[in-house]
């Protein structure tokens, strides 16, 4: 299992539309993803789950990812974070 | 001997008044209609047992609810889509994806397996539970509730069978009645089939009310008891402007209404042209003309009605819906977003006027005999810096692209302003401490309803950037009038003279010491005050984003020079009469389709 820490950057936060594209884009991938926020872990291939996290601007989550192509996985998915989801 | 028949009643008790009910009106405008009765969504759930060995042929049912309803989700946004864009349709991926979403279903069937429960049971148990944890989280999040709520509401459909009338189904334009407002209501049916809303609950703030301002088709909710009270074809007048709803008006009403909502669509019609115009009199003196705005939501409606930014954002909303006080992060996101959806139009921000009458669960503000002059206000943010302070920065933080101000409110003398601007200082140093990044200069003005701080107004004016004119208070304190008092409401008068004359001192004394003045309480709204406000030389105008266009009608049409003239008069008459039949006369050849 590999880890990787990422800052939620978007002005508002991980709300429907970049939680969709997270869902969408980790879906593409083999690995499992569990996303961590303090103690709060949610799936990270489902959208139910990573809205539950309701991560504001600033909220610094823990993506933690397990299979055969889990470091491609989280780059992917770091790359989204750093571009913002490319919404602003 | 008595007669026993009661006397025949007069006839014309006959034809008596028509019900009305009261609600909040969510989008302005009236409809006259039939009514068309949604049926209730509310299933009678029931939770059954059901056998093990139908526990498979109950998940397969509800599997079966969930692909018809991803049907219907592809078809509604594709029409959406069509109809107002893919921005519009977006919302019905997003119900798509969690319907899609394995785990959540998973987490349903194992529902189903170990308490063998009901599908429809198990479905809505778990997304109730859901929207529950949803609704306690921040705004942007907490807003999507609407939607699990939505989507539950289709599948439980699908599961039932329900031959639920839909929209689709209805030939003319109805007034649409419903318990409450959803965005699958809101957008998948067709505009033209819908005359107006009315639903039993609902706030103004919902994402569909605020779809329904921006359509502009009228629409009031929270009326409670209405869809108890009707049956489908039931006759409806919709009166989003004052949030009331008519049921089996008689004739003369009807006829009524049918007259003021055509001149109101012809009038909007012909306003509409000045949306982009500047509000520049015919000799070309620029005022600015902005919008008052009290919820987050209402920010559109500020330039799609014309207005030049927020000449007054009410920020008591932050602190009534919240029972912990609202962060500084909260806050400054919350007006940075504001501030950019205006850019580049100014947004000024009031800090939080809160008082014993609108005390949040956040604050304890005891009880008091006069909330009106009592703890509230600049008054609570000097004694509670804390409070102030996390305001200010916020406010200070969003001011990155320069176009926001600070308005103080309640200021009654310079002690307390030296104050406010000594925590203002403190707060931009501590956020410089702190590295952030900060606008070189942050202007702030006074809010000018004391009639104490009319009366400093040059001081005032003298220590900061503007002066805003809050006249509900203004007028109420100088008058000693309380406007909540029918027995004396009537002696609340905007063009008392004692107002007019106050406010001629402020705008003076503002100028005197190079600030612009400004106006943000409803007399700025008052067409019969507009040229007279013009003539004393107002700089800015802010008022409710609907009343945009027609002020900014009469400013386009009136003459400073004239209205120089008229204010100078208007300052010698001594009775109010004197003044409203003056400036009445100077009106009306002017302004013919503006009632005054």
């Amino acid at each position: 299992m590999t880890e990787r820490k990422v800052v939620v950057l978007n002005k508002m936060g991980l709300h429907a539309r970049p939680s969709s594209k997270l869902v969408q884009k980790a879906a593409t991938f083999k690995s499992d993803l569990h996303i961590r926020r303090n103690n709060q872990v949610v799936n990270g291939k489902s959208i139910m789950g990573v809205m539950m996290l309701a991560a504001a601007q600033g909220t610094e989550l823990i993506l933690a990812a397990n299979g055969a192509d889990e470091e491609q996985l989280l780059a992917t998915l770091a790359e989204l974070f750093d571009k913002k989801f490319e919404e602003e | 001997m008595f007669d026993a028949t009661p006397k025949k009643k007069p006839v014309l008790a006959a034809a008596k008044a028509p019900a009305v009910l009261s609600g909040i009106s969510a989008s302005p405008g009236i409809a006259v209609g039939k009514a068309f009765l949604l049926p209730d969504d509310r299933f009678i759930m029931e939770a059954r047992t059901i056998a093990e060995t139908q526990v498979a042929d109950e998940i397969k049912r509800l599997q079966n609810a969930i692909a018809k309803t991803l049907d219907d989700l592809q078809h509604d946004a594709a029409r959406t889509e069509k109809k107002i864009g893919k921005d519009h349709a977006r919302i019905f991926e997003f119900h798509q994806m969690m319907l899609a979403d394995p785990y959540f279903l998973e987490e349903v069937f194992t529902l189903i397996r170990n308490q063998c429960l009901n599908a429809a049971m198990a479905f809505a148990q778990y997304l109730d539970h859901y929207a529950d944890q949803l609704g306690k989280k921040d705004k942007v999040f907490r807003d999507r509730v609407a939607d699990v709520r939505d989507i539950k509401r289709r599948v439980l459909q699908h599961l039932h069978g329900a031959t639920a009338q839909r929209l689709e189904h209805v030939n003319e334009a109805m007034i649409i009645v419903a318990r409450e407002l959803t965005p699958s209501l809101t957008l998948a049916s067709d505009r033209h089939k819908i005359k107006a809303f009315a639903t039993d609950f609902g706030g103004k703030t919902s994402h569909a009310a605020i779809l329904m301002r921006s359509y502009g088709i009228p629409a009031v909710v929270g009326l409670q008891r209405l869809s108890g009270a009707l049956k489908n074809n039931d006759r409806l007048i919709v009166d989003g402007d004052k949030g009331i709803v008519l049921i089996n008006p008689d004739r003369t009403t009807l006829a009524y209404y049918q007259l003021k909502q055509n001149k109101r669509e012809a009038k909007i019609k012909k306003l509409g042209q000045l949306r982009d115009l500047p509000a520049a009199t015919s000799d070309h003196r620029h005022l600015t003309l902005a919008a008052n705005v009290e919820f987050a939501d209402e920010v559109e409606a500020v330039t799609q009605h014309g207005a030049a930014g927020i000449g007054l954002l009410r920020t008591e909303y932050l602190y009534l819906n919240s029972s912990t006080l609202p962060t500084e992060e909260e806050q400054y996101r919350e007006y940075q977003r504001i501030a950019a959806a205006v850019q580049p139009h100014p947004v000024i921000i009031r800090t939080m006027d809160l008082g014993a009458d609108k005390c949040p669960p956040c604050l304890d503000i005891p009880a008091e005999a006069n909330p009106m002059l009592g703890w509230r206000a600049i008054r609570i943010s000097l004694e509670k810096p804390e409070i102030f302070s996390s305001q200010i920065k916020a406010i200070l933080r969003a001011n990155i692209g320069g176009n926001v101000r600070i308005l103080l409110p309640m200021i009654s003398s310079i002690t307390e302003l030296d104050a406010a601007l000594a925590l203002i200082k403190k707060a931009q140093n501590e956020l410089d401490k702190r590295g952030k990044k900060l606008a070189p200069h942050t202007e702030v003005g006074v809010m000018i309803e004391v009639p104490a701080a009319a009366l400093m107004a040059e001081a005032i004016a003298a220590r900061v950037d503007f002066l805003s004119i809050g006249t509900n208070d203004l007028v109420q304190y100088l008058l000693a009038v309380d406007r909540g008092n029918d027995r004396i409401a009537h002696l609340y008068e905007n063009l008392h003279p004692a107002v007019l004359r106050v406010i001629k001192n402020v705008i003076d004394a503002g100028h005197s010491q190079g600030v612009w003045v400004g106006m943000c309480g409803e007399m700025a709204s008052d067409r019969l005050a507009t040229p007279l406000l013009i003539g004393m030389g107002i700089d800015e105008l802010s008022v409710s984003p609907f009343d945009v266009p027609e002020i900014k009608k009469i400013i386009r049409q009136t003459d400073f020079r004239e209205a120089k003239k008229l204010a100078q008069k208007a300052l010698t008459f001594t009775t109010t009469k004197e003044i409203s039949d003056f400036i009445r006369q100077y009106m009306r050849p002017r302004f013919k389709d503006i009632a005054l």
